[in-house]
């Protein structure tokens, strides 16, 4: 028995000793080969674009339970040159400003893209005494990478996608236009920025439509996201995410957003101003409900000023007669209505001061008379009604008791009830109500718009 | 079954030794062309370290920062390429070749010399609020931090940053390869603060026998400051912090540095640190045949004298062949 044992096993032996030790290749060349080929390669990449490339840097990930400059997402324009040498640019303290420093690409974990010298521009990110004190720093700074690894280029975008080796930012660089001058792609981003964010305030709420759930945004204005699922109290809390304003909109660093998945996408700003949709998915979007931004607004007591030259010639009637009735049933020579300027009171009261001026004996004095609504949120519709004192409130005004006659008096009552209804919010600029709302009634004479 | 055993093993190896792998003469690794490419950004400081260190010493200047050869503890930036040419001309100046003047040739830093030194910008910022300017490891490898706060113009900042810091690295570097006597061990043992060396002003630590805070951690960094504060300290320097060492020291919470009335700590500061200091004379004569007064007169020599934008004209005067 255990002589056949051993034949089996010697058999056994022989016929895996009898295979050949040749195995084919995978790859044709060797691993350091390959290596060193992609890192010639990637240098190439890098080198042939004639006005270098666009980099949308990112020094940390993560989403964050509070706000901070290290989540929020940074621009650089790099022109890597054959000499070794890059030159880095972007606006330092609000100037357009450029540093040459080394770069090489280098076999690391994998093909790496390093900036190996120290450049005041591009290093502020992850030197960890930013502002150059040698003592007192927290040894952290930004905590941003100045390594990456080369992960991707998509030609059909055109773009290179590479990956902090610290801290794993995902980062996108871009061929920059030939044709494109480095301080003129900083305006574009300028414009973009004062397009998106200058008509926001940090409470102004956007909605976040991810298919079918819907988040809730706030601090659009910081660059850094503060996020709720909707309906879900807003006082406190929430989660901090990063962005970077792009040519085309936005860039979330992160690629989940609340437990909801949304990949590492740009949002590029519709042709209409008033979404910006996710490049992957256009079920995807930001967008700003009229309602919500005018009643956040009027929650933080902003002020709103009525556009008095695109009053309904109704509203107009009534202040022309107020005006008529005051200066010839008076000693007052002249006067003018200047501004309606609306303005919550932190509750629901909704304040309208009215500033208008007098002359007398050729001198112009200044009246200021304030009435008060309230107002309600009708779903889709603010509704605005009279405070429970109104006539009461309205007897107490300047502008109604100079309005001698009857006539007058009830055109001020005419004016002050023109403002009462429900009312629809339409954004007349996109993502910026501060320059302009548009409160509009079924009566198009009650319609009327309001700018901060 | 012994036999049995022989038979399968001998038919085994026979049969593995029949098979024939032939190995591709040809390198995995691909040629590296070594020559410096005149066109390059850093061709000049490239050329200078290439000259001055590697053809010489066999050590690599290493300025282009490799995060994986730092110090992964820390956050750290490279260096700026400006920065590394005052460092590259100083590391000559002052170290180099004054060890090359010192003991007549080059044979000595060739042979007990680092082989790498690596230049960081930032500072290394430890948790407790403290920086560590350089680290020597193994005997092979000296990083000087902080490169980017250098500043010519400040004669003091260089000494106490950049200058003592390289005597204080090559130190480690020296007793890693033959280790300091075991007297020195015993001079100052029970006053060692490894742990919260920086809660002791530099004053309580003269008083208690050390050059400074910093050499009070642990005997080993004792050592050294002992040599580095020696070298690159001025006659008049080294009897302010003898001075200092006289008397006793009390700090406040605020951290105000108080005189006391009597030195209460019952070390004698002074003798202990030329005990010291006499420890190490003996062990850079014997060990290393390095005259320890001498090499601190040449220091002090070229500090003096020291013309930075000369020095610096050594690398930015060196011209790209056509």
């Amino acid at each position: 028995m255990k002589t056949k044992i051993y034949i089996s096993f010697i058999a056994v032996i022989a016929a895996f000793a009898s295979c050949s030790p040749r195995v084919d290749n995978i790859f044709e060349n060797s691993a350091i080969e390959r290596l060193d080929r992609a890192t010639q390669t990637n240098r190439e990449l890098l080198i042939s674009k004639p006005n270098g490339w666009v980099l949308q840097y990112f020094p940390q990930t993560g989403a964050s339970s509070s706000d901070s400059a290290k989540h929020m997402g940074y621009t650089f324009l790099m022109d890597f040159s054959e000499d070794g040498s890059v030159i880095v640019g972007a606006p330092v303290d609000g100037m357009f400003k450029t540093e040459s420093s080394i770069w090489d690409v280098i076999s690391d974990n994998s093909t790496v893209l390093t900036f190996n010298t120290f450049n005041h521009i591009f290093h502020y990110f992850s030197n960890p005494d930013p502002d150059l004190g040698l003592w007192g720093a927290d040894g952290e700074g930004f905590g941003g990478d100045y390594e990456f690894l080369i992960l991707d280029y998509a030609t059909t975008k055109g773009r290179l996608t590479v990956k902090g080796k610290k801290r794993g930012t995902y980062n996108y660089m871009y061929a920059l236009a030939a044709d494109e001058s480095w301080p003129g792609y900083f305006n574009k981003l300028h414009k973009m920025d004062s397009t998106l964010l200058s008509g926001l305030d940090n409470n102004t709420p956007l909605d976040f439509y991810i298919n079918e759930d819907r988040l809730t945004l706030f601090n659009a204005p910081t660059h850094e996201f503060r996020a709720f699922r909707h309906l879900d109290d807003t006082l406190g809390g929430g989660m901090y995410y990063g962005f970077l304003v792009t040519p085309r909109g936005i860039r979330i660093h992160d690629d989940e957003i609340l437990e909801h998945q949304i990949g590492h996408t740009e949002f590029v700003l519709n042709e209409a101003g008033d979404k910006l949709v996710a490049e992957s998915n256009p079920n995807m979007y930001i967008t700003m409900d009229g309602v919500d931004a005018f009643l956040s607004s009027l929650s933080a007591k902003r002020a709103w000023k009525a556009d008095i030259d695109a009053f309904s010639d109704t509203r107009k009637t009534n202040i022309q007669k107020i005006i008529e009735g005051i200066v010839s049933d008076t000693r007052y020579s002249a006067a003018t209505v200047d501004e309606l300027i609306f303005a919550g009171n932190g509750s629901n009261g909704l304040i309208l001061t009215i500033k208008w001026s007098l002359t007398q004996n050729g001198k112009v004095n200044p009246m200021t008379d304030t009435y008060e609504y309230v107002y309600s949120n009708d779903g889709n519709k603010v509704t605005i009604s009279a405070h429970a004192q109104a006539t009461t409130k309205m007897k107490n005004m300047d502008f109604y008791k100079k309005a001698k006659t009857t006539e007058g008096k009830n055109n001020v009552q005419a004016l002050l009830e023109s403002f009462m209804g429900s009312f629809d919010i339409e954004m007349l600029h996109g993502f910026a109500p501060k320059k302009g709302i548009r409160l509009k009634n079924d009566d198009a004479a009650k319609t009327f718009i309001l700018k901060q | 079954m012994k036999k049995v055993l022989f038979s399968i093993l001998a038919l085994t190896a026979l049969i593995m030794s029949s098979c024939k792998e032939e190995l591709n003469s040809k390198s995995i690794f691909p040629y590296v062309d070594e020559t410096l490419d005149p066109s390059s950004y850093s061709y000049q400081l490239d050329s200078f370290v290439k000259r001055e260190f590697l053809n010489v010493y066999n050590v690599e200047f290493r300025y282009r920062m490799q995060d994986i050869s730092s110090d992964m503890n820390f956050n750290l930036v490279p260096a700026e390429y400006d920065n590394c040419i005052t460092m590259a001309v100083l590391t000559k100046y002052l170290w180099w070749d004054v060890y090359k003047a010192q003991t007549g040739s080059e044979e000595f830093l060739k042979t007990y010399g680092p082989r790498i030194l690596c230049m960081i910008g930032a500072a290394g910022h430890n948790a407790t609020g403290s920086v560590t300017l350089g680290v020597a490891q193994g005997g092979l490898k000296v990083t000087l931090h902080a490169v980017n706060y250098i500043d010519p113009s400040n004669v003091s900042t260089l000494n106490e940053y950049y200058f003592k810091t390289m005597h204080h690295e090559f130190s480690h570097i020296l007793h890693q390869t033959k280790t300091y006597p075991a007297e020195f061990r015993t001079i100052s043992a029970g006053y060692y603060k490894p742990n919260g060396w920086e809660e002791r002003s530099d004053q309580e630590a003269r008083s208690l026998g050390f050059t400074g805070n910093y050499g009070s951690s642990q005997e080993r960094e004792d050592f050294v400051e002992i040599i580095a504060n020696y070298i690159v300290k001025t006659p008049d320097e080294w009897q302010t912090m003898m001075s200092d060492a006289s008397k006793g020291w009390k700090q406040d919470d605020d951290g105000t540095i108080h005189q006391l009335k009597q030195d209460e700590d019952g070390v004698d500061g002074v003798a202990t640190i030329e005990q010291k200091l006499t420890i190490c004379r003996t062990w850079l004569r014997e060990e290393w045949g390095i005259d320890l007064d001498a090499l601190r007169e040449e220091v002090q020599e070229r500090q003096a004298h020291m013309n930075i934008d000369s020095l610096r004209n050594q690398v930015l005067m060196i011209e790209a062949p056509n």
